[in-house]
C-alpha cells in the first residue's frame, strides 16, 4: 500500500493540481510541485492509499495508454515520490 | 516522463502561468489579509496605522474561516500584512492555522518584533518570503521616521532571517524624513545580498483621513520624489543598466516598471482579476490603497469576490494616459487616480509630474551616456 505523507496537501487551482508543503515541511520544500494530469490522478489515489496495481488500472482506464507503459510510468512516479520523501 | 515539476521562483515561470490562468478565469489566486491596523511604529506616511487603536476587529478564527473559504475558491498565495502583523497576541495561532491549509504564505513586517519565540516559530514553519520594510540606515533616521530607534534591532533580525534561509526582500519607502539614507539602505541590502525595492510615491490616504501635520511634513514634492527614485535606480543598478533604463524611458520602450493602464483604459494589474485585499475590519477591496466596500463576514467570501471583480471591470483609467508617451514607465494605476483625485478616470497630477520629471532626468543621463561612449 502506497500512501501520500501528510507533509503535503493537494490543491486544485482551476484545472491545475499542485502539491503544497504544509506545517514544518515548508522548511524542507521551498516551493510547490506541479502535477501532470496522470500524476494528479495517482496523487489523488495516494491521498487515500492505493496498491500499485490499482494505480495502473486507474491510469489505463482514464488515459489512452497501454498497461505496460502505465506500469512503467507508475513505477517511475512512485520512485520519484519516495526519493523526495512524499510517500 | 516528467510527472512533476518543482517550482520555487514566485516571480516567474509556473507561478506566472498560474496567475495568468487565474486572471483569465477569475480565480482569487492571490489574497492579502491585513491582520491588524495596530503597529509599534508610528510612521507619518502610513495609510493603515491608527495610533492608539487597541482593538482587533477580526478574531483568529474569523481569519482562519475566511482563508478556508478563499482556498476553496482557489487562493494559493497569501500575504499577511498590517499594521504590523506580529503585534497581534494571537499571531502564532493565526499563522499556524494558515500554514496547514496548503497556502504559499508571505509576511510583511517591520522586523522589529522578532522575539525568540517568533524566531522559533518562523524557523520551524518558514514562510515563502518575508518582506521587510526598511525605513533608514541608522537609529536616528528610524526615530525620525517611525518614532522608534529600531534600526539596530531590525538589521540584526534581517540578517538572522537571511542566515536562517528564509527568503527576504527589503521594501524601502522614501519620504522627506529618510531620503538622505537612500544610498546607505542600498549598501546595507547589497552587503547582506538581499533584494531591495523602493518607492518614493506616497499614495495620499484614501481610507482614513488625518489632519496630521507629520503626514504633510513627510511628503516629498513630485520633483523630489522623482529625483529620489532616480537616485535609487542609479545607485542600485550598474552604470550600463542605469543608462540603458534611461534610454528606454526616453524612447518609450517598456521598462521593468509595472504600469497599469491598458489601451482601452482598463486596469492592467492583477487586482480584481486574480487578487484581492481584506482590510483589518474584514472589508474586501481589489487593492489595499482603496477603501474596501464588501464585508466578508456578513456577505461571505464568494459574494465579495464577485463584487470586487465586477467593480474592477467597470473601472476606466484616464483616457489621457492611454496616449501618453511616458506610459511605458509611469506608475499610474487605479489606486493612484483614486487616492489623488477621488475617482478612477482623472489624471493623478502628482504622479504625472513625478513621471515627467523622471523623464527629464533620464534624458539628461542619456545625453551624458552618449558623451561617455556608453551606447
Amino acid at each position: 500500500m502506497f500512501k501520500l505523507k501528510k507533509t503535503v496537501v493537494v490543491r486544485k487551482i482551476g484545472d491545475d493540481y499542485i502539491l503544497v508543503p504544509v506545517g514544518k515541511s515548508s522548511k524542507d520544500y521551498k516551493g510547490v510541485f506541479s502535477l501532470t494530469p496522470v500524476a494528479a490522478l495517482i496523487i489523488d489515489m495516494l491521498n487515500i492509499g492505493a496498491q500499485k496495481e490499482e494505480l495502473v488500472n486507474s491510469v489505463t482506464n482514464e488515459f489512452d495508454i497501454d498497461e505496460t507503459t502505465a506500469l512503467k510510468d507508475v513505477e517511475i512516479f512512485l520512485e520519484r515520490l519516495s526519493e523526495i520523501d512524499l510517500i | 516522463m516528467n510527472f512533476m515539476g518543482y517550482n520555487t521562483d514566485r516571480e516567474n515561470g509556473y507561478f506566472q502561468y498560474l496567475h495568468n490562468k487565474s486572471c483569465s478565469s477569475g480565480i482569487p489566486f492571490s489574497g492579502t489579509f491585513e491582520l491588524t491596523s495596530r503597529c509599534n511604529f508610528n510612521c507619518s506616511m502610513c495609510y493603515v496605522h491608527s495610533a492608539g487603536c487597541s482593538k482587533e476587529y477580526l478574531s483568529a478564527d474569523d481569519w482562519k474561516n475566511i482563508a478556508g473559504k478563499a482556498a476553496e475558491h482557489g487562493m494559493l498565495e497569501l500575504l499577511l500584512t498590517g499594521g504590523e502583523p506580529l503585534i497581534r497576541d494571537d499571531f502564532d495561532k493565526i499563522y499556524l492555522s494558515l500554514i496547514e491549509m496548503g497556502l504559499v504564505i508571505s509576511l510583511n513586517t517591520n522586523a522589529s518584533l522578532l522575539t525568540e519565540e517568533k524566531k522559533k516559530l518562523l524557523a520551524e514553519y518558514p514562510p515563502a518570503r518575508m518582506n521587510i520594510s526598511l525605513y533608514g540606515a541608522d537609529n536616528k533616521t528610524y526615530e525620525n521616521m517611525c518614532g522608534v530607534p529600531a534600526f539596530d534591532t531590525v538589521s540584526e533580525n534581517i540578517i538572522w532571517l537571511k542566515n536562517e534561509g528564509i527568503p527576504v526582500k527589503i521594501n524601502s519607502t522614501v519620504t522627506s524624513k529618510n531620503c538622505r539614507d537612500i544610498e546607505k539602505t542600498i549598501d546595507f541590502a547589497k552587503k547582506i545580498d538581499v533584494p531591495i525595492k523602493n518607492t518614493t510615491y506616497i499614495f495620499p490616504r484614501s481610507r482614513e483621513y488625518h489632519s496630521d501635520k507629520n503626514y504633510f511634513d513627510a511628503l516629498l514634492t513630485a520633483k523630489e520624489s522623482a529625483q529620489c527614485r532616480m537616485r535609487f535606480l542609479e545607485y542600485s543598478k550598474t552604470r550600463g543598466e542605469f543608462y540603458d533604463l534611461c534610454r528606454r524611458m526616453t524612447s518609450g520602450i517598456e521598462t521593468e516598471n509595472v504600469h497599469a493602464c491598458s489601451e482601452d483604459g482598463l486596469m492592467k494589474c492583477r487586482a480584481g482579476k486574480d487578487s484581492f485585499w481584506i482590510d483589518f475590519s474584514g472589508k474586501m477591496s481589489f487593492c489595499g490603497l482603496v477603501p474596501g466596500k464588501f464585508d466578508v463576514l456578513s456577505l461571505g467570501f464568494e459574494k465579495c469576490w464577485e463584487s470586487v471583480k465586477n467593480q474592477c471591470r467597470a473601472i476606466r483609467l484616464p483616457s489621457e494616459c492611454d496616449s501618453c508617451p511616458d506610459k511605458s514607465f509611469c506608475g499610474v494605476c487605479a489606486a493612484s487616480c483614486f487616492c489623488e483625485k477621488g475617482v478612477f478616470d482623472k489624471v493623478p497630477d502628482y504622479m504625472c509630474e513625478m513621471t515627467k520629471t523622471m523623464k527629464k532626468i533620464a534624458c539628461d543621463y542619456s545625453i551624458m551616456s552618449e558623451g561617455d561612449g556608453i551606447v
